[in-house]
């Protein structure tokens, strides 16, 4: 079996935003809409501190896609299986075809904005498709989320986020192989995941 | 065509291993989808390998992003049913050369923006400039125009009255190919030297080699202590970030001397916020620490500097053979304090250097295995002092104590600099940040010191690196007679800080220059240069602007014909630096409307000025001539024809380590020219600088945010700007998909003054000045010194709400490198209501 | 005669009324559908809003109803029971009207086909389907028993099988609606086994406040006549499920607040911030209905319906709590999740979006909820003017 996860090394994160891009660029996302989304653990606007000048200043970033949970909150709620697990590959995956649009995964999942649901007809500031010819279809009124490019990884690609990351702070991997790169670093640094109090035991893990 | 574009493509990139993280992970990853595709057969929708048979024609070719951003990554450029639709990463083998940002993903917007100009425009007559009104032309008619304005002008005016300007740069060759039609025309050549000043130092100092004044990219790595001083590398220098994580990985201790809590200063082991404008004295201090204590590299400094050439007390220059009365021949070579060591000394040459031995004898330098590097000497009658001396002297008033009051640090932070600095190998890993207040020559000439004295240069894992460290691989294969030619004629040379004292007094460095025509390509100054209030006024009295872009930019909007020059992947150029590599842009697709390339363009405005079949080469002609070189050709083995092959040639070497006795500085001593024998203006040569003050170091108050300067009553905050990782000046600015996470102008306060002013989280704020005035949404960021605010650079005017941030800045300046000073500005906050 | 056709006509009036909102309701629904719910005030990280909140307080008031109408015959014991019938209408007025706001929050309604071929039996919204589904058509069964015991049709036992099943059935469909929320981990305002419960005692809260304003109000038309001592029996129920629901608002704030952690940002929520409005609301409220329900003085009619409002504004109250303080607290309160769809007032940072109520209803969720009433309304008037929902007692008299 496969383990598809992702490890996120905070200490080289600078925010840069490539990872969001990719995802947007590949996805062929619609304008407002983005699986990724690099957060500031800091001030009120992204890349705004807290604290007091110059002694007592804290700044973090993580970027946050779906963690495509062992556990998943959001696939046990779907009531029509539109968002279901992989059993190959572990990744959480999302039918737009299926959804209802009843919005009942986005207020299941304990990961603040990382599911979107299409409030209108997708816009977008092209009139072709672009990205992956094979990209998600976005329909109106269903969920949406990070599906781990489910389309790359049909054809032996990465997501494309973990593509490049120009910090050098994304690695991606078999979970389940303790040999993989993801496992071992994940074996040999510390790290913490996002809300592991919710019980569901996320597949992204960030190095600190 | 369809047939040309496929073979293209073939020989792109379709078969270039793409590697993920390893291999093995890869191919598993293949097998076990494919394996869930065939048998579980869920959700066919979104299974792609069900659709293999379907996948459509699409070509990849290289793109080159050439935003000057420091980076110019290789980029894929997938075409799709003739369409550009994505952008994204090349994969090399080794991962460390991956490179891409946010911004490389979002080409697709920037070649199908509506804000592309599409066609030869002039602005209707009787319409103001900037009022938007503009009359179609054909290219014919666009070039008839110009040059028939040109040739009046050139007749009534003469040739000074044109002149050229360009912006930061592509990196690319057509960046260069309109100065063979400028030099051509005898034109004033308005230069590009905003954010110039501590490079310029650095070539002066150190000379410019394979890696400017640095190693290769790749030895930060093997730094221990590295010094990011007065710059945010997260964003400044993004595509050296991972070698700067990789050095810590390797134990390595960062250490970020910045004012504001950059990302930078977040991830680094020790962080001195400093004073702003007080850097010299930080690192003048350093320097008399480490002399005080004996850490100072004495053998580097007498081998590897000009520390042992002895210096007159009476005229500041360094002491001759014939002045020394030591019989000698003249020779070619010898450190002038002139130039970058590019040129050497064409002349009759000069009589050669005297030092002293460590008895107190002079002598030929060059006979004297042990020269002395401290002391002061009377030599036939002359009063000398080595240039270390010098350079200690002009030290020495920095002694902890005062570097502690003037840069705010406590002395213990100050040792501990000073301590780490030894620590080495250490680089210094610095760039736009401290040139840009006034007083940012003195300290740029301080920082570059550091490490002479210390040592901490021409070892692995030592020496400068950061925005004055970039590959000069283009420059090293160019062919750079491309840019003369017959018609040759010497123009004057300006920048941009000058010109409305040009306007006004019609002359410039004692000749009559009245301009008439500026040509700009390759920049957007009225968006991202200071001092636009001032500009724009100038440029009142300047007859006809002509503006050559990609998208209506805030220049091309104020200009009086616009020429559409396609996007960077529409025509074939190729890379000439910062990377190691020499790297080929393929033309992705024709460029679109009526735009042509700036080769074409310069076909055009040749050919119609009459300056004949030189100007007659089409793209590849031109790009041709431009690699047709000795050392292109002998030594790279490099033509036009196998880069449009190979697309990615490795031309500088992994390993290169700077300025020791096998790679010397490419001065004209071979050494590090700390003392400037001969200081004289860059630009505006009718000046008169104190000699002896920029001879070496100092301390200085920046021209507009010093602690006595009365107008703080007026303007207490000083505005600077960060780079920003989302445009480059204001390129990418209107990218839809970058919007979606900046969506406009921001200016970040510091609590204390958003509560002195009466400014809330999100509040839209008006900065002002005398200048000018520009309004941003306030946001409150305790990383941001007391007194000190920051913006992005840059926008363009009409994403402000009111106002631009540009007009806040002045075009005050220095005059040995003049450049422009954006952080060197006041201004006061206050709420802005926005009309509903 | 004249008088029950005036009567009629006047429940017919009311009852057209209701028939046009609902005809204006599905106009902006479709209308929603077609230009794309951006229209509503729900977004991303407030992604339910004034329709789910309806639906929440309809179930319960559904349930409510039915439980009271039916605790009678379930026990064979004496009193209301004459009321049934008009409340298992207005039971099935209301699960209509419950049913109604889910398929209005829907996105896809043209594939709730889909909840029936595809249906993912571990969803809590599923099962909510399933019961809502069963009670509806139970209630049905039931009321059409009632009229064929009336008409002696049936017997009495089989009333009370029904009934009894009926009563399960309603507990369980607001239990079930509890759960919708109660098994969100991922929401620290709604994650409690409490919830379930206090569901239940919500909506025998508002149940009975509706039943008894309702037997007060027809009393007062002459549609039925009831004993007086009824009336006291239901206000002292509906004292008692007030102190009930209110003991249980009292164990989950003292739950939530004691550790002093993030439940307290629950509680400060509650007391004193967006919600506070809300919060005072329904809990003076409650205390005012218990009051007037216990205080024997107090008991008159007027009042009585004051409070039965007070009681089921109360629990309206109660539901918006709920609902929008489960968005209130982000769990990843960092900056930049922003843009048009992500938050109702984004655009100004984490603090602005979340330092007022972080949802607020558009104006075209407000009429299709009017139209969703409307038919609600719609269907109750036609019923108690068409179907003969009088108790037997009164239609003979």
């Amino acid at each position: 079996m496969t383990h598809y996860g992702m490890a996120i090394d905070l200490k080289r994160c600078v925010a840069c935003h490539g990872c969001t891009l990719a995802c947007k660029s590949a996805n062929n996302l619609p304008d407002g809409v983005r699986y990724n989304n690099v957060l500031t653990d800091g001030g009120q606007y992204m890349d705004t501190a807290r604290g007091t000048y110059p002694n007592d200043l804290y700044r973090k970033y993580y970027p946050v896609s779906c963690q495509h949970c062992e556990n998943p909150a959001c696939v046990k709620v779907c009531p029509v299986g539109a968002t279901y697990k992989d059993p190959e590959t572990g990744v959480v995956r999302q039918d737009s075809d299926k959804c209802i649009g009843c919005r009942m995964c986005i207020s299941a999942c304990p990961y603040t904005g990382v599911r979107s649901f299409n409030w209108e007809e997708p816009k977008y500031s092209l009139d072709f498709p672009v990205g992956d010819y094979d990209a998600p279809q976005h329909v109106k009124h269903t969920v949406e989320k990070c599906r781990f490019c489910y389309q790359r990884l049909a054809k032996g690609q990465t997501p494309a986020c973990m593509e490049v990351c120009g910090a050098m702070a994304r690695h991606w991997g078999d979970l389940d192989d303790p040999d993989s790169e993801i496992s071992q670093l994940i074996a040999t640094r510390e790290w913490e995941q996002l809300l592991p109090e919710m019980g569901t035991k996320p597949s992204v893990y960030y190095l600190i | 065509m369809q047939e040309e574009k496929l073979q293209k493509s073939s020989a792109v990139l379709k078969d270039a291993p793409r590697r993920g993280l390893t291999r093995r992970s890869f191919l598993k990853a293949t097998a076990a989808t494919a394996g869930a595709a065939a048998v579980a057969g869920v959700a066919l929708d979104t299974l792609p390998a069900a659709a293999e048979g379907q996948k459509p024609q699409e070509e990849v070719y290289q793109g080159i992003c050439r935003g000057n951003c420091g980076g110019g990554c290789r980029i894929a450029v997938t075409v799709r049913e003739g369409k550009v639709v994505k952008t994204g990463p090349i994969l090399n083998e080794d991962p460390m050369e991956n490179l891409i940002c946010a911004r490389g993903y979002t080409h697709t917007q920037r070649i199908y923006a509506p804000e592309r100009i599409q066609y030869p425009a002039r602005r209707v007559e009787g319409t103001p400039r900037g009022g938007g009104e503009w009359e179609r032309l054909s290219w014919d008619d666009a070039i008839k125009y110009i040059c028939d304005h040109w040739k009046e002008y050139q007749k009534e005016f003469g040739d000074s009255s044109i002149a050229y300007s360009y912006g930061a740069g592509t990196y690319a060759q057509n960046y260069y190919v309109y100065m063979r039609l400028f030099n051509s025309l005898g034109a004033t050549k308005i230069a590009q030297e905003n954010d110039m000043t501590m490079l310029n130092y650095s070539w002066k100092m150190l000379g410019m080699s394979l890696y400017m004044v640095g190693n290769s990219r790749k030895d930060q790595v093997n730094a221990h202590t590295t010094f990011i001083w007065g710059c945010n590398a997260s964003i400044g220098t993004f595509n050296r970030w991972k070698y700067l994580m990789a050095s810590r990985d390797r134990g390595g201790k960062l250490v970020v001397i910045d004012p504001t809590y950059t990302v930078a200063a977040q991830k680094a082991d020790f962080w001195a916020p400093i004073k702003p404008g007080t850097d010299a004295a930080l690192a003048m201090a350093m320097i008399r620490y480490w002399h005080e204590n004996g850490k100072d590299d004495k053998q580097y400094l007498a081998t590897m500097t000009v520390a042992p050439f002895l210096v007159r007390q009476d005229t500041g220059k360094f002491l001759r053979s014939d002045e020394a009365g030591i019989a000698a021949e003249r020779e070619a070579g010898v450190a002038t304090g002139g130039g970058f060591g590019l040129g050497m000394d064409q002349g009759e040459g000069k009589f050669p250097l005297v030092a002293v031995d460590e008895q107190g004898n002079p002598g030929l330098l060059k006979e004297i295995a042990a020269p002395a590097i401290e002391g002061e000497f009377v030599i036939n009658g002359i009063p000398v002092k080595t240039a270390y001396t010098m350079l200690l002297d002009r030290c020495d008033e920095w002694t902890l104590p005062a570097a502690s009051a003037k840069c705010e640090l406590s002395e213990d932070v100050i040792t501990q600099l000073a301590e780490m600095y030894l620590d080495g190998p250490t680089m210094l890993h610095t760039g736009f940040g401290i040139d840009h207040r006034g007083n940012g020559d003195g300290a740029s000439h301080a920082l570059c010191v550091l490490p002479l004295v210390s040592g901490q240069i021409g070892k692995k894992g030592a020496g400068v690196s950061g925005n004055l460290a970039g590959a000069t691989t283009g420059f090293a294969g160019d062919n750079w007679m491309t840019v003369v030619t017959s018609k040759m004629k010497p123009g004057a040379t300006t920048n941009m800080t000058y010109i409305p004292q040009i306007v006004e007094e019609q002359q410039w460095c004692g000749q009559p220059m009245h301009l008439k025509s500026i040509f700009f390509y390759c920049g957007n100054p009225l968006g991202s240069y200071s001092g636009t209030t001032a500009l724009r006024q100038a440029f009142e009295n300047v007859d006809l602007l002509i503006t050559a872009d990609t998208v209506w930019s805030d220049t091309a909007k104020y200009s009086d014909v616009v020429l559409p020059v396609p996007h960077w992947f529409e025509y074939e150029t190729y890379r000439t630096c910062p990377n190691d590599y020499l790297d080929f842009n393929d033309a992705a697709i024709e460029p679109q409307f009526e735009s042509k390339s700036d080769c074409d363009i310069i076909r055009l405005l040749g050919l119609g000025m009459d300056l004949g079949p030189e100007f007659d080469y089409d793209n590849a002609g031109f790009h041709a001539m431009f690699l047709d070189s000795d050392v292109a050709r002998d030594q790279y083995g490099v033509t036009w024809e196998t880069l449009k092959q190979q697309k990615h040639i490795k031309m500088a070497p992994d390993e290169f380590i700077y300025g020791n006795q096998f790679i010397p500085f490419a001065t004209e001593s071979g050494r590090a020219e700390f003392y400037f024998e001969n200081p004289v203006p860059e630009f505006d040569k009718s000046r008169q600088l104190d000699q002896e003050l920029y001879a070496l170091p100092f301390q200085s108050d920046p021209l507009e945010t010093y602690d006595t300067n009365p107008l703080l009553e007026k303007y207490p905050i000083n505005l600077m700007t960060h780079r920003d990782k989302f445009k480059v000046h204001t390129a990418f600015a209107k990218c839809p998909w970058l919007l979606e996470i900046q969506p406009e102008p921001t200016v970040e306060l510091n609590p204390i003054d958003a509560e002195k002013y009466g400014i809330s989280e999100n509040d839209y704020v008006r900065c002002y000045n005398d200048r000018g005035f520009c309004v941003f949404k306030a946001h409150l960021d305790p990383s941001l010194r007391p007194g000190t605010a920051w913006t992005e650079h840059t926008w363009l005017d009409d994403q402000y709400k009111a106002g631009h941030y540009a007009d806040l800045t002045s075009l005050a300046c220095t005059h040995f490198f003049p450049t422009n000073t954006p952080f060197d500005t006041l201004v006061a906050v206050e709420k802005y209501e926005l009309e509903a | 005669m004249v008088e029950n056709a005036k009567r009629s006509r006047g429940l017919v009036i009311a009852g057209a009324i209701g028939a046009v909102l609902a005809v204006i309701g599905i106009v902006f629904w479709m209308m929603q559908l077609s230009g794309g719910m951006v229209q509503t005030g729900m977004r991303n990280l407030d992604s339910w809003g004034l329709y789910i909140t309806m639906f929440m307080f309809f179930v319960g008031l559904s349930a409510g109803g039915l439980i009271i109408s039916s605790i009678p015959n379930a026990f064979g014991m004496e009193g209301f029971g004459g009321i049934s019938k008009v409340a298992i209408w207005t039971s099935i007025c209301c699960t209509v009207a419950a049913i109604g706001f889910v398929v209005v929050d829907l996105g896809q309604p043209v594939r709730l086909w889909e909840l029936f071929a595809y249906s993912n039996l571990g969803s809590p919204l599923m099962w909510d389907i399933i019961v809502l589904a069963v009670y509806l058509i139970l209630s049905i069964v039931y009321l059409v028993f009632y009229m064929r015991y009336e008409q002696g049709k049936t017997s009495h036992a089989a009333i009370r099988v029904i009934s009894v099943i009926a009563l399960v059935c309603a507990v369980l469909v607001h239990s079930v609606t509890a759960w919708i929320f109660g098994l969100q981990q991922g929401h620290e305002f709604w994650y409690t086994a409490l919830l379930g419960p206090w569901f239940v005692s919500s909506a025998l809260v508002c149940g009975t406040a509706l039943v008894m304003a309702l037997c007060i109000g027809l009393r007062a038309a002459g549609y039925l006549a009831l004993d007086q001592a009824y009336i006291v029996k239901m206000a002292k129920m509906l004292a008692a499920f007030i102190a009930v629901d209110l003991y249980f608002f009292g164990c989950d704030l003292l739950t939530s607040a004691f550790p002093g952690g993030s439940g307290a940002e629950v509680v400060d929520m509650l007391v004193s911030g967006p919600l506070a409005p809300f919060f005072w609301f329904e809990v003076i409220g409650c205390v005012i209905a218990l009051v007037v329900c216990v205080v024997p003085a107090l008991r008159r009619n007027g009042l009585l319906v004051g409070a039965s409002v007070l009681a089921i504004l109360g629990i309206l109250c109660k539901r918006v709590q709920l609902l929008v303080g489960g968005f209130q607290i982000p769990n990843i309160p960092f900056a930049n999740v922003e843009g048009p769809y992500a938050i109702t007032f984004g655009g100004n940072g984490v603090d602005a979006a979340y330092g007022q109520l972080v949802y607020a209803p558009a104006p075209i969720e407000w009429v299709v909820t009017l139209g969703v009433l409307g038919l609600a309304v719609a269907l109750l008037c036609f019923g108690l003017a068409y179907l003969n929902l009088k108790p037997a007692s009164s239609a003979q008299a």
